[in-house]
């Protein structure tokens, strides 16, 4: 792997050392996890938006009221 | 006894004399020719002289010693040339003139001497013709019988058009000073010399030409700093840009893409010193559709997350970057980053807006970009533009 340095007047080209390279690698995995977080976090937002909207069905507001106050 | 030669005109002869009226002086004249002084008997004052005190020859009596008014002077000739011996008509030769005995005097002034007499085969050179000879112009070889004979000189043409046949194809160097007119839709190749077309300032690589006929320094207040073309690689550094010339900087990523993972996500670092730092403060939120929505945020963030990239390289749809930094050398929180992300890979598409603040205030002298949380995949764009904006 390398990396690009743009400077005014050149455009320079290094490889990674080793150390970056295994940094990159621990950043995958972190970014994994985030993005698996992320999407957890997502599908419990999209529940409790159900679950919400649901309950105010229950309680006798329509759909229109409902969107009014979640916006969806 | 018969005559030999020619016979005498005269037989007999009385000698004469001759009485000088005018008394004055030492110079007389003899009204007859004589040989020398003891051709006469000189008489002054009835005193007869002695031939050694007076000379003459021809008609010329010379005294030795000038006479007075007062003085009475006369001669008798004892001998005194009387006649004269022509001979005969046609009968002097060659032979009796003696060479060279003809004199210019001896021709007449009015004599017509023939041309054929005359041996004048190259003989007659400039300094033989008269300076106000008129000689006719039908006498000179070329010359026009309309033509006069100061018609050679260009400065005596006083009217008239020279055809084009007088110009030479080539014209000769001249000063084009007095020239008028010219037209310059006439000029059909060649290239004006800058100077013709501005009279102050200087033309080069960095000047226009104004209106005004002047040479112009190109305004540099949006200065393009650097243009290029990357190739794909894990991260992008974009350093050493920042100056105390400019406040503010834009930079245009166009044409992104990158290759990570399943998720594109297109990240960026503050450079410190040229190297990435952590450290921030951002927030980035998400257009989808009418909806503005926050996407990422982080008070301490190790990289900043600005949007979505296309994961095909080469895309007709890719994403596109538009970076703002303001204040890139300020030590203090003034320091600020927007940026704005846009995608398309022809099915989804996002567009981020976001900004970011180092969290301890450091001087920035770049941004590196990099994918999916800078990890191991890569990124590339097909052109990468800085401009500063100059500060005065």
């Amino acid at each position: 792997m390398k990396k690009i340095i743009i400077k005014p007047n050149e455009i320079e080209e290094v490889e990674l050392t080793a150390e970056e390279v295994s940094q990159a690698e621990t950043n995958d995995t972190t970014f994994q996890l985030k993005l698996d977080q992320e999407e957890q976090e997502k599908i419990t937002k999209e529940n409790n938006k159900a679950s919400g909207k649901q309950k105010l069905k229950d309680l006798g507001l329509n759909d229109d009221e409902i969107k009014a106050l979640m916006g969806a | 006894m018969a005559y030999v030669g020619n016979i005498p005109a005269e037989a007999y002869i009385s000698l004469s004399s001759q009485t000088f009226t005018t008394i004055n002086g030492t110079g007389y004249t003899l009204s007859s020719e004589v040989t020398n002084s003891e051709d006469i008997a000189l008489f002054l004052n009835d005193v007869r002289q002695k031939p050694s005190t007076y000379t003459a020859t021809g008609t010329t009596l010379t005294m030795g010693t000038a006479t007075t008014t007062a003085d009475a002077l006369y001669c008798v000739y004892l001998g005194k040339g009387i006649q004269t011996v022509n001979p005969p008509a046609a009968s002097v030769n060659t032979a009796e003139i003696a060479d060279g005995a003809v004199t210019n005097a001896k021709v007449d002034a009015s004599a017509a001497v023939a041309y054929s007499k005359l041996n004048l085969t190259d003989s007659i050179v400039n300094a033989d013709i008269n300076s106000s000879a008129a000689i006719a112009t039908s006498k000179i070889t070329g010359l026009a019988a309309s033509a006069t004979t100061d018609t050679t000189d260009a400065s005596n043409i006083g009217s008239g058009t020279l055809p084009d046949g007088r110009f030479p194809a080539t014209l000769p160097t001249a000063s084009g000073a007095n020239l008028t007119n010219l037209n310059a839709t006439n000029l059909s190749t060649g290239t004006v010399g800058t100077n013709r077309l501005a009279s102050t300032g200087t033309a080069s690589a960095t000047t226009f030409l104004r209106g005004d006929q002047s040479w112009a320094a190109l305004s540099s207040d949006f200065v393009l700093l650097s243009s290029t073309t990357p190739s794909a690689a894990n991260t992008i550094s974009i350093d050493g840009h920042f100056t105390s010339d400019y406040d503010v900087y834009k930079i245009y990523a166009i044409g992104m893409s990158g290759s990570s993972m399943s998720n594109t996500r297109l990240s960026y670092k503050m450079n410190v010193g040229g190297s990435a730092v952590t450290g921030y403060a951002f927030s980035t939120a998400n257009q989808s559709g009418t909806t503005f929505a926050n996407w990422a945020d982080n008070t301490n963030a190790v990289y900043m997350d600005a949007g979505y990239l296309h994961n095909s390289s080469g895309s007709t749809a890719q994403g596109n970057l538009e970076m703002l930094i303001f204040l890139p050398l300020s030590t203090d929180q003034t320091t600020i980053i927007t940026q704005m992300t846009a995608w398309d890979n022809g099915t989804d598409f996002g567009r981020y807006f976001g900004s970011c603040g180092d969290k301890t205030a450091r001087a920035i002298s770049g941004i590196t970009l990099g994918v999916g949380a800078f990890g191991t995949g890569d990124i590339e764009a097909d052109k990468i533009l800085v401009y500063g904006m100059k500060n005065s």
